[in-house]
């Protein structure tokens, strides 16, 4: 459904609608933003930033595609901004379960904390590939639109990436 | 750890869900940065229309813009010239007093003996002015 088309539901306002997105897509930027930037406060930030340029902008988008493409480059690009390496604080703590799990839970739970702590290392611009078509399951095409780059630099920001992470979480067990 | 070891990983860590505590914080925020900005742009609209209208007002009554009077419409309007008997212009004294002397008023270097009567006629361009005076 276009997202325009949100704003002509009946008894519809551009508020309503803009409530709508919001809902819709709140998930999912605060999810990309902290896989990016390491902690849950700045990635507040960073949601909080992006809907308020969406706001701004208005709903005018050709498509719901178009959209979350706007949405996601926004939020990648004031990820990469914020210029600084993401700081995996105490937040990768929340990967660990509260109540006692079983033990494969727990090196389930180990390996997503290094794993983590590998990709906060990465450059921004490689974590923000690697986060929207790993974890967020974007196609490559998607990606390089949303990076504003071809899909052959996407797929070799990924190879790049991964092959690095590898090498990192070698260096961990070891 | 292989790569489809770390994929499989990455498509978990997809799953996991969002703290709601951080939700609520994100969309609380918003709601209220968008309902203060809106008191503010609705001020800064009326500030412009009053400024608008302020220097549409102050063009109006400026003098320097308004529009003089073309001199024709000023002799068509002036008031008639004082009717005033007197000898042909050729045989009265005149003094007409160019645009620079008619700034300073230059008091008459003579005592004057008798009371001098002096009628003064201002023509359509303003910087000559006729003086008749009379002894």
């Amino acid at each position: 459904m276009q997202a325009t088309a949100l704003i002509f539901e009946i008894g519809g306002t551009e508020e309503d609608a803009f409530g709508r997105v919001v809902n819709q897509r709140e998930a999912q930027l605060l999810r990309v933003a902290y896989r990016v930037l390491g902690n849950w406060a700045d990635a507040e930030d960073v949601a909080q930033e992006a809907f308020l340029r969406l706001h701004r902008h208005g709903l005018d988008f050709a498509s719901e595609s178009a959209l979350a493409a706007w949405l996601y480059r926004v939020v990648v690009n004031l990820c990469v901004d914020r210029g600084r390496k993401a700081r995996p604080t105490d937040e990768l703590k929340d990967l660990r379960a509260e109540k006692p799990s079983a033990e494969t839970e727990l090196l389930r739970d180990e390996q997503k904390r290094q794993l983590m702590m590998a990709l906060t290392a990465l450059p921004p611009k490689e974590r923000a590939a690697i986060v929207l078509r790993e974890i967020e399951g974007l196609a490559t095409a998607e990606v390089a639109a949303i990076l504003r780059t071809s899909e052959v630099t996407v797929r070799t920001q990924i190879s790049r990436a991964m092959g690095k992470l590898r090498e990192m979480l070698r260096e961990e067990k070891s | 750890m292989t790569e489809d070891d770390i994929r499989d990983l990455f498509r978990e860590m997809r799953d996991e869900s969002v703290p709601v505590d951080s939700l609520v914080r994100v969309r609380v925020r918003v709601e209220d940065r968008i309902r203060r900005r809106a008191p503010w742009k609705i001020a800064s609209l009326v500030t412009a229309f009053a400024a608008l209208v302020v220097v549409a007002f102050v063009i109006q009554i400026h003098p320097a813009v308004r529009k003089t009077a073309s001199p024709s419409a000023a002799a068509k309007h002036a008031p008639p010239p004082p009717e005033v008997e007197t000898a042909p212009l050729e045989n009265l004294p005149l003094s007409v007093r160019p645009a620079i002397e008619r700034k300073t008023h230059k008091p008459p270097t003579a005592p004057l003996t008798q009371p001098v009567s002096t009628i003064r006629i201002e023509t359509p361009d303003p910087d000559v002015v006729i003086l008749l005076v009379s002894q």
